[in-house]
């Protein structure tokens, strides 16, 4: 089976896709009373807190702190939760890999996917805010999507790569665990790149969240098209994460149901 | 939605009517076991090598117990898994329904399973809803349709997964195990709708336990043992062998050789025939009577020590309640014939009152027959097995046999047991068997009432199947019988029995028959002809004493010569053969060979330095020569602990001090057979008898568990495994006819080495079939000579070390008695780590990568020119590892002008040897003489 005939056959399992990410969704909100409203609720609740937090009792000087967070919480929060739940995805999905015949991108795909709907219910609501406090992105915004499309290539790639190696490496959630708060802390979050010594900007770059995350502050936060060696980075990241997260996932795939 | 996931599982359009097709599929899983904390992984291999082709519309069981591998198969078909090795192709869709509750979500409806359930097996919501009513009609689950499914019952959940399975409306529908579940009702509607699906044309694959169920749904069985498949056909045939080989698996031993198979299963023997079981119920089974009470064999604990393919079964049973064990040994002689042995090996005194043999026969058998009468089986059935049946005198023939109608073949039971007496009995079983039963009720002797400690066999059978539509070869044995019952000449010493009849020398040990055909055979050209003591031959038996029998060979067409067979048996464990030709004029005989043909079964065959077994042998096809070299001893025995192996250990050793080469071979013509055989070694001064007596063979066959090879070097064995000329760097050994040469440590030559091989009448004889012996030898200098066995002609070498870096090789060949050789050539066969080849002067070339195909005539030639022409080979660096490399030297072979060769040559060898060859072609030099000489230079 050639490459090509297993990306069409991936076109033609679509519909599988879809169901896993439905369940997916359904299995995160079953048996709560707000069920899927909780992703508009979360984003604003964090709003909230970050507001009320910064605001109040840290009394920070930035303008729209709580907005500046946001910017980088949300992407960030959603390539969290893709690759972390990656990584567990083909052992909670082992009765759906054992019963039914399918290309088995179609587990992280619809991790991803779901995530990723969860990701745009809540941007929805947090969009108009941004707008109305700072009316000057307005003109930055047709970049948006562009962003969006390469940050979710990028969360892909990772999570292909995670869900695969995570089957063979069954350290590998507990491991990710622990290193996310590093990348957490290394990603400019609750700061912004200037609050740091420029002598340690190297190593904030080089961790790939953060070129994401910047360009989407530059974009939502400072209506500003954003540094070109960022965006260059950000197309690179992608490539490479959709690519190498690919070629691993192939390799490892065929064994898959051996070890689950 | 197509079937296959993964790369290598092959989607291929196959010939239209094969749905699924496995070759040498092999799949393995990686356990990591856990031991006191570390991790210890293991491969496991689920399935080895199954080859399956499924047609269309075929419907399928796969049978086996858990762990055979039949999900595992229903996994590589469905596309989930990949072969690690073979290849899967399918055609067409497939759906399986692989583990109970198939992928339904507990906390959705069923009404929401379905549409997930169904999109997860690919189906678009419209041909869901297309399909939704056909489901929810099937499941008849009504208004639970809206309920979570995890208030539904067992039965009500299996349908709803079955159901949603069938309506995806794949082409190959695979279900695992999923009746186990459910209640009758469920399961009647689910095996309705399958045969709808069958008649639809749907290609199903079941793994399944229950064997009735699979009996009324398939037409195929394949049983899986242990990721082997181990039948496949009919599934009526198929579920009857593997019911009658379930059991405790230590209990259980079946040796196949088509169309006959015996199956032991836990004190039960069961017999089959063209796939056809022709025992029925318990079989073949033994019953002792202790104090009063009845002891089954199958109420025994077995133990199967040893069981293989083509060897024997040999089991041992206890009883959890009487200090008696009996140990059966079954022993595959043919495709229509075993030994079946009970002995009684009681553990401490009891008071054994007897011991019956029974066999149940199936029905289908109508008549019983003896050497003197026959009579049908009765018509009725009672209810009490037994009853008052007729005692049958065999004692005539020690057999008794049985008839059948239709396919059955007839089974001829023969006792092997020359003393004592087994009182004989047949009859119809009760009606709960419905089967016949052919009973043997050994008596028993003083010593074995209340036998103590110590073995006392009881029952040794002879069992014989023959085709129904051979009639004529059950006469023919009872011919045979009846004569050999009259007419043989007797001999016994201890467990040694020899009969001797004509053309037949049989040998037995403790009751069981060792030789196979002629048992002795002698063997020998003369005047162009082979003779042999076989049918061609007259023979006269006469014996001497209780001990020694006489047998006097002659031939029609060779009135001068005869031959006296001297046979005795000096002591329990030896026979002692000893040939003698008496001639009236001097005879010229030629290629003399002494046969010794034994039971097939024996594993393993030693001589003197070397032993091996006859399965690499086996795969070669019949008759394949073992070994060549001369020895004065060749002994066959079976693997395993002495006590436990079926055969004696047998040794064949000459005592004349003459040199003979020693054969062993397979053989499978009439009768599968282990052959040993001499081969005297054609030397000038012993190819003629001389008029009057002369001996022919001398030698002694020893038998018995014990028997051990001689310690010591035995006369007559060249000693030339080592011997080293060394002269600094350089080193040669001389090792049968293969000279080999080393530069430091690294040997140059490979395979044959240097060799000479002579060709003549459409043969080759190369040095290394040839017996040599030393004649000289000092620190730079070896002298040998060596004589062929099939030829008159020896050969004389001579290898000096000139100096560190030449050796010279000389040969001198002498043929006689019009030998002619046509061809003759002086070969060096060299290491492949060699890359280049190089003619001094003139040419330099690679030699090409790889190496062709082994075609048996003619090897990849690179290079020839006629004349004798230096040929060498260019050093090369070999880089051992990363940090160490050497060179291998040059090497040149050449030649004085004054040698008369015709042609040189360079060639790559085949795929076999894998070596370069530098090869002289000597002119033809005549019948009695030949010389070469020639140089090999080595250095850097």
């Amino acid at each position: 089976m050639s490459f090509g005939e297993r990306l069409q056959k991936l076109v033609g399992q679509r519909q599988i896709i879809k169901s896993l990410a439905v369940k997916n969704i359904h299995d995160k909100y079953v048996g709560s009373a707000l069920g899927v409203s909780w992703a508009i609720i979360n984003p604003l609740l964090i709003m909230l807190a970050v507001t009320f937090v910064f605001g109040q009792i840290m009394k920070t000087e930035v303008r729209y702190f709580s907005l500046m967070v946001l910017s980088a919480l949300l992407p960030w929060t959603f390539f969290l939760n893709s690759i972390s739940e990656s990584a567990t995805a083909m052992v909670a999905n082992a009765s759906v890999l054992r019963q039914f015949v399918m290309l088995k991108e179609a587990i992280p795909l619809s991790v991803v996917a779901a995530n990723f709907l969860n990701f745009t219910f809540g941007f929805a609501v947090v969009m108009p805010i941004f707008i109305i406090c700072n009316p000057v992105i307005i003109r930055v915004l047709i970049l948006l999507p562009v962003i969006i499309c390469l940050h979710l290539i990028f969360t892909l790639g990772v999570s292909l790569l995670l869900s695969v190696a995570a089957v063979y490496f069954k350290d590998l959630p507990q491991l990710l665990n622990t290193s996310i708060m590093f990348l957490f802390w290394l990603t400019p979050i609750f700061y912004s790149l200037e609050m740091i010594p420029a002598r340690y900007h190297w190593l904030i770059l080089t961790n790939p969240s953060s070129c994401y995350v910047l360009i989407y502050r530059d974009l939502l936060y400072h209506g500003y098209g954003g540094r070109l060696d960022l965006w260059l980075l950000a197309v690179c990241f992608a490539a490479a994460s959709l690519v190498g997260g690919y070629l691993v996932f192939l390799k490892g795939e065929h064994a898959v149901l051996k070890h689950i | 939605m197509l079937s296959s996931s993964i790369f290598r599982h092959k989607v291929a359009p196959l010939a239209s009517t094969k749905a699924v097709s496995l070759r040498q599929a092999w799949l393995k899983y990686r356990v990591e076991f856990r031991q006191e904390g570390r991790i210890v992984p293991e491969d496991f291999w689920a399935l080895k090598g199954i080859n399956l082709e499924v047609g269309k519309g075929q419907i399928v069981g796969l049978i086996g117990e858990n762990g055979a591998g039949k999900t595992s198969l229903l996994k590589l078909v469905a596309g989930m898994l990949a072969p690690d090795k073979g290849s899967v192709e399918v055609n067409g869709t497939v759906s399986a329904l692989m583990e109970i509750g198939a992928g339904l979500q507990h906390d959705l409806t069923g009404r929401e399973n379905i549409y997930l359930v169904s999109s997860l097996f690919g189906l678009t919501k419209a041909q869901v809803d297309e399909r939704f009513e056909d489901i929810v009609r099937f499941t008849e689950i009504g208004k639970f349709i809206d309920a979570p499914v995890k208030i539904y019952s067992q039965g009500m959940y299996m349908r709803l997964a079955f159901a949603i399975a069938i309506h995806v409306h794949p082409d190959i529908l695979l279900l695992d195990d999923m009746f186990v579940v459910g209640d009758v009702y469920a399961q009647h509607k689910c095996v309705q709708k399958i045969f709808e699906l069958k008649d639809q044309g749907m290609t199903i694959l079941f793994a399944l336990q229950d064997l009735e169920m699979l009996k009324r749904i398939c037409s195929r069985g394949v049983f899986l043992r242990e990721g082997v498949i181990i039948k496949d056909g009919p599934i009526d045939a198929v579920c009857s062998y593997y019911m009658e080989t379930v059991g405790s698996r230590e209990g259980i031993g079946i040796v196949q050789k088509d169309p006959l198979g015996v199956i032991f299963n836990n004190g039960k023997l069961i017999v089959r025939w063209n796939n056809q079981t022709i025992t029925c119920n318990l079989g073949g089974h033994s019953s002792m009577r202790i104090a009063g009470r009845e002891y089954l064999s199958t109420a025994a604990e077995w133990q199967v020590q040893k069981a293989g393919p083509g060897g024997d079964i040999i089991a041992v049973g206890r009883w959890p309640d009487v200090p008696v064990r009996q140990q059966w040994k079954i022993r595959v002689l043919s495709e229509k014939e075993f030994l079946w042995d009970i002995t009684v090996q009681p553990q401490e005194r009891v008071p054994l009152e007897k011991i019956d043999v029974r066999t149940f026969l199936a029905d289908a058998y109508k008549s019983w027959f003896t050497l003197q009468e026959e009579k049908d089986f009765p018509d009725v059935f009672l209810h009490i097995t037994q009853g008052n049946c007729p005692i049958i005198d065999d004692s005539v023939g020690g057999m008794v046999g049985a008839r059948g109608a239709g396919t059955v073949p007839t089974v001829v039971f023969e006792q092997q047991r020359s003393n004592g007496r087994t009182v004989c009995q047949a009859g119809n079983t009760g009606s709960e068997i419905h089967g016949r039963f052919i009973q043997h009720r050994p008596s028993l002797s003083d010593q074995d009432t209340g036998c103590a400690d110590g073995a006392c066999t009881s029952f040794v059978s002879r069992v014989m199947l023959f085709d129904p539509a051979q009639e004529h070869q059950v006469q023919e044995y009872l011919g045979r019988l009846a004569h050999s019952r009259q007419e043989s000449a007797v001999i016994r010493k201890g467990p040694l029995a020899l009969y001797c009849r004509d053309h037949r020398v049989d040998l037995y040990w403790q009751d069981i028959p060792l030789t196979r055909e002629m048992g002795l055979n002698t063997k020998f050209k003369c005047q162009d002809r082979d003779y042999d003591a076989g049918m061609w031959a007259k023979w006269d038996v006469s014996k001497k004493s209780e001990t020694e029998i006489d047998i006097r060979v002659t031939w029609d067409e060779l009135p001068c010569l005869a031959q006296t067979w001297r046979l005795s048996l000096p002591s329990d464990d030896t026979v002692s053969w000893q040939v003698e030709t008496s001639s009236a004029n001097p005879v010229k005989l030629r290629q003399k060979q002494v046969e010794l043909v034994l039971a097939d079964g024996y594993e393993g065959w030693f001589t003197a330095e070397e032993q091996g077994d006859f399965e690499m042998l086996e795969k070669k096809g019949s008759g394949v020569v073992l070994n060549r070299y001369i020895n004065t001893h060749m002994g066959v025995k079976c693997a395993g602990s002495s006590e436990a192996a079926f055969l004696p250990t047998v040794l064949f050793s000459q005592e004349d001090a003459v040199p003979r080469a020693s054969f062993f071979s397979k053989r499978q013509d009439q009768e599968s057979s282990t052959a040993l055989r001499y081969l005297e070694a054609a030397r000038q001064e012993s190819m003629y008898s001389p008029s009057g007596i002369s001996a022919y063979f001398a030698g002694k066959i020893q038998i018995g568990q014990s028997v051990q090879y001689p310690m010591g070097q035995p006369a007559g064995r060249p000693q030339l495994r080592t011997p080293d000329l060394r002269l600094k760097k350089m080193s040669v050994a001389f090792d049968h006819g293969k000279g080999r040469f080393f530069w430091k440590k690294a040997e140059l030559t490979k395979g044959l080495g240097m060799y000479a091989s002579v060709f003549s009448a459409g043969m080759w004889y190369d040095s290394s079939q040839a017996f040599w012996e030393p004649v000289e030898q000092d620190r730079n200098r070896l002298k040998v000579v060596g004589h062929w066995c099939w030829v008159p002609m020896t050969q004389r070498w001579e290898i000096s070390l000139l100096d560190a870096e030449t050796i010279e090789w000389k040969i001198e060949r002498r043929a006689w008695d019009n030998f002619l050789p046509e061809r003759e050539q002086v070969n060096i066969m060299l290491s492949d780590t060699y890359r280049a080849w190089v003619v001094p002067g003139q040419r330099q070339e690679q030699f090409p990568a790889g190496f062709k195909e082994h075609n048996g005539a003619f090897w990849d030639r690179q290079w020839d020119k006629t004349g004798a022409f230096p040929i060498g080979l260019e050093k090369c660096r070999v880089q051992k590892r990363l940090w160490s490399r050497y060179w291998l030297p040059s090497v040149t072979f050449a030649c004085p002008e004054h040698c008369r060769v015709r042609c040189s040559a360079i060639e790559n060898t085949d795929n076999l040897f894998r070596a370069r060859l530098l090869q002289y072609e000597l002119e033809p030099a005549g019948k009695d003489q030949a010389y070469f000489t020639g140089r090999i230079k080595i250095g850097i």
